[in-house]
């Protein structure tokens, strides 16, 4: 118990320090926001930081959406390509990085599966099974360990309708009217579970807006 | 197509599963609803998120490829703005992105009673090192619960001395019920937990106080995680200015587990 405090001031700085069993925190890591500016300017090695940084998410998504492994690591080598190109046409006020990257990724991954796809019929059922897949294949490594952590937490505490919608639309990449006729509901149902279920999500991960 | 649909349309396209053929009335749409292009711009946020569910260590040779295409890749200019009233100038090829300085967080939308935590697991391992360093030397400064005992004695408790000092101040919880009282002069918090749902019985409340992003344990909530009103007091440190409720597995974690489900800031 230490003394009680009292109004001279704040207790020690000495009370801080970690202990010595715990590691030192890493040195501050750079923004990806920032990583963005410094790429817009040519340096490769921001570039590279930012590889590095969303390798595993951008080629995970890309894989959950194309499901080729060659196919996803194609499409993968496209988004950071143009991330590199086009890294002065982000504006930091209109978003994260995250947002912008992740968002180019699945943009990119549709795509290949529309035009790939038009004869391919690909299997609903397969679709949904991978809904709980690949967790424990995933890295730990990954820089947003965390994160993901809370996702599939908050996943978790959609309906199972709100669930199956999000899951179909985003993972599986279908727009909403494929995901209505799929699940045989109505069109403006389909939005508005997308939505309902959008708003829970962003709730439960604190996502400021 | 109703407005009421189009207000609908949001989680669709944040999502990607809205088709061209819609998007671009949902687009116009945008331009003259504030809210929803609010909400379009934090379910974006959101989504993103989603990735990391789905994260995979891609194989060695994308790396390599695509450090060997940039390599040869000239990059897209800036988009250029043209000042209003002013010639317009040739593009500078060097400039950087429009937002140059990225905006400090928290953003200036934020109300000023939001504390932003979303960064909080942007870096796990620092997180971790220091909620654990955190709760260990934090373990011996927790004080009783306040039996409002109001009386004189000389000899302050912590909780005493927060009732009763002259620079207390009260915030209420950005969202939820209950109150806190800071003394900075006490260097101690007391906080009223009420109206938090009781917990399954592998669950705990945990309450932790915040340096900006750099969360620190301050107790599990043993009361309030069985639906019942909690109230405790706390000892502060230097730079801390929020408490924060998650939560987390009985007995509580070093570092916490979103989602943040009450925070309130320390002061007005």
């Amino acid at each position: 118990m230490p003394p009680p405090p009292d109004s001279s001031g704040p207790p020690p700085q000495a009370a801080r320090r970690p202990l010595s069993a715990v590691p030192d925190a890493p040195p501050e890591q750079v923004r990806p926001e920032e990583l963005m500016r410094l790429t817009a300017l040519g340096q490769e090695a921001a570039f590279e930081k930012l590889y590095d940084a969303f390798a595993a998410r951008v080629f995970g998504l890309a894989r959950r959406i194309v499901r080729d492994p060659s196919q996803a690591e194609e499409v993968a080598q496209e988004v950071f390509l143009e991330i590199w190109r086009r890294a002065s046409r982000f504006d930091a006020g209109k978003g994260s990085a995250t947002s912008w990257i992740m968002t180019l990724t699945h943009a990119r991954s549709v795509d290949r599966v529309r035009s790939a796809q038009a004869a391919t019929d690909r299997d609903l059922k397969v679709a949904q099974a991978s809904t709980e897949r690949d967790v424990d294949s995933v890295v730990e490594a990954v820089e947003s360990a965390f994160e993901r952590k809370a996702v599939q937490r908050c996943l978790g505490t959609l309906t199972e309708l709100q669930r199956e919608s999000i899951t179909l639309a985003y993972y599986s990449g279908y727009t909403y009217r494929e995901v209505a006729e799929l699940l045989t509901a109505p069109l403006p149902t389909i939005k508005t579970r997308l939505r309902d279920g959008l708003i829970r999500l962003r709730d439960c991960l604190g996502v400021a807006t | 197509m109703s407005t009421a649909d189009l207000h609908l349309d949001t989680g669709a396209m944040a999502l990607g599963a809205l088709p061209d053929d819609e998007s671009e009335a949902v687009q116009a749409h945008l331009q003259t609803c504030e809210s929803c292009s609010a909400e379009l711009a934090g379910f974006r946020e959101t989504v993103a998120m989603l990735a990391a569910v789905s994260a995979e260590v891609p194989p060695t040779s994308l790396r390599r490829a695509v450090m060997a295409r940039i390599a040869v890749t000239p990059q897209l200019p800036p988009l250029m703005v043209p000042p209003v009233s002013q010639p317009e100038r040739p593009a500078d090829l060097t400039a950087p992105a429009a937002p140059a300085e990225a905006p400090a967080e928290p953003p200036a939308d934020l109300p000023d009673n939001v504390v932003p935590l979303r960064r909080w697991y942007r870096r796990p391992g620092a997180l971790v090192a220091a909620a654990v360093a955190a709760l260990v030397l934090g373990a011996g400064a927790v004080f009783g619960i306040n039996q409002a005992n109001q009386s004189n004695e000389v000899a302050q408790t912590p909780e005493q001395c927060v009732a009763q000092a002259a620079d207390k101040q009260t915030t209420s919880p950005v969202d939820g019920q209950g109150s806190v009282v800071y003394a900075p002069s006490c260097a101690a918090v007391t906080i009223d937990v009420t109206g938090l749902p009781d917990l399954p019985d592998d669950q705990t409340y945990q309450l932790w106080a915040l340096a900006g992003e750099q969360p620190r344990s301050l107790d599990v909530l043993p009361d309030a995680s069985a639906g019942q009103p909690q109230l405790v007091t706390k000892s502060t440190q230097p730079g801390e200015n929020a408490v924060a409720i998650t939560v987390e597995p009985a007995g509580g974690s070093a570092a916490p587990t979103l989602p943040i489900i009450w925070q309130a800031k320390l002061g007005a």
